[in-house]
């Protein structure tokens, strides 16, 4: 009897303590993860952290893994990295194409293996990537033209500093600047081969423009520093030194914009020289708050790496996905510097 | 024994009330946590569909705006009607973004993601607006170049639609992470439901099991109880019928089967002070040689047989007592007159003198009696009433017996 009594109260105790358990701690499963996504970037460039730091943070919400394939620099191939993560059995690739050709082989090996190739940052002409998501050069060039005409009313010499002269972002960069600033070519130097000007403004059109307002630029060089500050800083007093009115410099990535932004900081021009640059490092930052750049293109490589894993695992779960979209770029002088969108481009990590 | 049934029926009453608190608490607790895991539910399928309502409408709203500024741009319609319903459009925004924040416990993951797109649409607002002010100051102008339909086309490709785009899509990622954390919610939700479910089985199973052992323990107690009492019982019949024996025993000659000395002081010695009634003391001859010659089976054997005939002839007129080995007392009933109870004892000694044959040996001894016809008051008791008669008896066998003396 008294066997069978206490029986039953230990059955009742169990009951109650494990219904509580139970009801307390449910929410403590563990996630299993749904697979690796690679994502394959151009360089070790600080450039691509916040890129990363995208892809990293949907890849938790979606319940996956990034693969970070970060190559030593721009001239390494990226077909292997590709082929490898074939191999792998990665669920699909983001790439940050570093070439306009070179990578198709690459792209239809997983394209056979069903696994979707998108490309982020740059665009590739390739007919198994399934989608883009990029800064479109031309917008971006657009927007910095927009902005430096408004911060020189007046017109004046122009210089171009790129990063590297086959780099297909330089030349989107270059040609989406000029195509929507109007300017004239009246030194003697030509366009580097693959460079295109399609607005150069003859002499007529150029005063009419000139007439209603609208300031119009003298483009009289372009050089290039291969992703070497030191050589853009170089490059970029050299240019003064032969060309002693250029008003504005446009350069068409970080490392370019830095040197540019070391030289005239050093020479002391920063009132004298406009300097419109491309992305966004803390030296770029300083600078901008320092006055020395007026402005820089700032993009959204959080975005790229955000909303392109967002894409991947769409496209893996068979959902349709656009061919293309524009993250976008925004323009940002020491004026705007602290609005929220600005500080949100800058320090994703913060919003 | 009554001690141990009574400590047991404690103990069994003390697992009941146990087993109906424990289930009492239990139907209580099961009660509150299916009320919790209700209002839970209800709570996150509330929350969810009002997000989804909210960020439908600002996607929605972000499309017409979109429309709107295409219109703008195309040239088609008014451009006054458009601005009207961009501004509207900004409001419904506006309102929907502060109905989703007003819902509370959000994960950080999507509130994030909801801050972002919110900090998108306020830019693109602001980017609008501009561009507003910009393209209605050039219509204002009439001719005026600060925004030509061309520049507006470039503007909203590249300026305006991404960050739209933008906006849109981190909508979509807030909405999917609260429903991706609503949908484990509610995946929780039921999975401790089931738990629930299955643990109120397991405790309806328990349960019923505790109630047909308690249920059994009991039923074999109360038959064990049955079959006691039903021992005790016999027990008791028992001990009346060796009680009574033990009575009979007392009163009665065994050898004879009739009643002794002490059942005819019983029955005789109360009306010796009120009753007047005849009485005959019988007593054989010479009995003692026959246990002499024949020994005292055969002596017992024909006690047997005179007493059973003594029964047999006069049982209807006397109650006859074997007060000692061959002595018979007969106490006439009062409706025998002392005449006819002095008949009857002269022929109860002619009964007596008849031939018995025992073991096919025949034997007839004589008998001496004494006969009183009992006046009330006469005895002060039996032994008295019977010192009279045997003092009769001893002055008929000193006649030589055979002989029926009346005594006063």
């Amino acid at each position: 009897m008294n066997r069978n009594k206490r029986i039953f109260d230990r059955a009742a105790v169990c009951a109650m303590a494990f219904s509580l358990v139970f009801a307390s701690g449910c929410g403590a499963q563990k996630e299993e993860s749904h697979g690796k996504i690679t994502v394959i970037v151009k360089s070790q460039d600080p450039y691509w952290d916040s890129v990363k730091k995208g892809a990293d943070e949907a890849a938790d919400e979606l319940g996956y893994s990034i693969d970070w394939q970060a190559p030593a620099n721009e001239d390494v191939p990226q077909n292997s990295f590709v082929e490898k993560a074939v191999h792998d059995g990665t669920k699909a690739i983001l790439v940050a194409p570093s070439v306009a050709e070179g990578l198709e082989d690459s792209f239809k090996m997983a394209s056979d293996s069903e696994i979707p190739v998108l490309a982020i940052d740059t665009d590739i002409d390739s007919e198994f990537k399934e989608s883009c998501l990029a800064t479109n050069q031309d917008a971006a060039g657009g927007i910095a033209a927009r902005q430096t005409i408004q911060l020189l009313p007046d017109g004046g010499e122009i210089a171009v500093m790129g990063h590297m002269q086959d780099s297909p972002t330089a030349i989107g960069r270059f040609e989406g600047f000029f195509v929507n600033l109007p300017h004239t070519n009246t030194t003697n130097f030509s366009l580097p081969s693959g460079y295109n000007d399609t607005n150069v403004l003859d002499s007529e059109t150029a005063a009419a423009v000139s007439g209603s307002g609208t300031p119009v630029f003298d483009l009289v060089d372009i050089r290039f520093c291969d992703n070497n500050a030191d050589l853009a800083a170089e490059g970029t007093k050299e240019m003064l030194k032969e060309h002693p009115d250029i008003r504005v410099i446009y350069c068409t990535n970080q490392t370019s914009t830095v040197g540019v932004g070391r030289a005239i900081d050093e020479l002391g021009y920063k009132d004298r020289v406009q300097v419109v640059g491309f992305d966004s490092s803390d030296e770029e930052i300083g600078f901008v708050q320092a006055g020395v750049l007026d402005g820089i293109v700032v993009q959204n490589p959080y975005n790229m790496g955000y909303l392109g894993v967002r894409y991947a695992v769409k496209s893996i779960n068979g959902y349709s996905i656009p061919s293309g979209i524009d993250t976008g770029a925004t323009f940002v002088t020491k004026d705007n510097l602290e609005n929220p969108e600005v500080q949100m481009l800058l320090h994703p990590e913060n919003y | 024994m009554a001690t141990t049934n009574k400590k047991e029926n404690g103990s069994s009453s003390n697992v009941f009330i146990i087993a109906g608190v424990a289930l009492l608490v239990f139907v209580a607790y099961s009660m509150f946590l299916g009320y919790r895991l209700y209002d839970q539910l209800t709570g996150t399928y509330n929350d969810v569909q009002r997000s989804l309502v909210d960020v439908s409408t600002i996607k929605d709203n972000l499309l017409m705006v979109n429309r709107d500024v295409l219109m703008i741009i195309s040239g088609t319609g008014s451009v006054e009607d458009n601005v009207h319903e961009i501004s509207s459009c900004f409001d419904d925004i506006e309102d929907c973004m502060k109905d989703y924040e007003a819902v509370e416990g959000r994960e950080e993951k999507e509130l994030r993601r909801y801050t972002q797109a919110k900090t998108f649409i306020n830019a693109y607002h602001e980017k609008i607006q501009s561009f507003q002010a910009q393209f209605m100051e050039g219509t204002q102008m009439n001719e005026g170049l600060n925004l030509d339909l061309a520049t507006a086309q470039v503007l909203y490709t590249q300026e305006l639609q991404p960050l739209q785009i933008t906006a849109l899509e981190m909508f979509d990622a807030a909405k999917d992470i609260g429903q991706t954390n609503s949908d484990k919610q509610i995946s929780n939700v039921y999975q401790v439901l089931n738990l629930f479910m299955v643990l109120m089985l397991v405790a309806l199973v328990g349960g019923e099991t505790a109630i047909i052992i308690i249920a059994r323990i009991a039923k074999a107690q109360s038959a064990k109880l049955d079959k006691r009492e039903k021992e005790l019982e016999a027990f008791d019949s028992k001990l009346k019928v060796s009680k009574r024996k033990m009575n009979e025993m007392a009163i009665m000659n065994i050898l004879t089967g009739m009643k002794n000395r002490y059942a005819m002081d019983e029955e005789v010695g109360n009306r010796l002070e009120s009753d007047n009634f005849c009485v005959t003391m019988l007593d054989i001859d010479n009995f003692r040689q026959i246990n002499d010659i024949y020994g005292y089976d055969f002596g017992d054997e024909f006690l047997g047989m005179v007493s059973d005939k003594l029964k047999e002839e006069f049982g209807n007129d006397a109650e006859i007592y074997n007060i000692q080995g061959n002595q018979f007392c007969m106490v006439f009933h009062d409706e025998i007159a002392s005449s006819q109870a002095m008949r009857l004892s002269e022929r109860a000694l002619q009964v007596m003198n008849n031939v018995y044959t025992i073991s096919n040996i025949g034997l007839q001894l004589s008998a001496t009696g004494s006969f009183y016809n009992y006046h009330a008051r006469e005895c002060a008791n039996l032994s008295a009433m019977l010192v009279k008669m045997i003092a009769g008896i001893r002055q008929g066998k000193s006649r030589g017996g055979n002989v029926l003396i009346t005594v006063m």
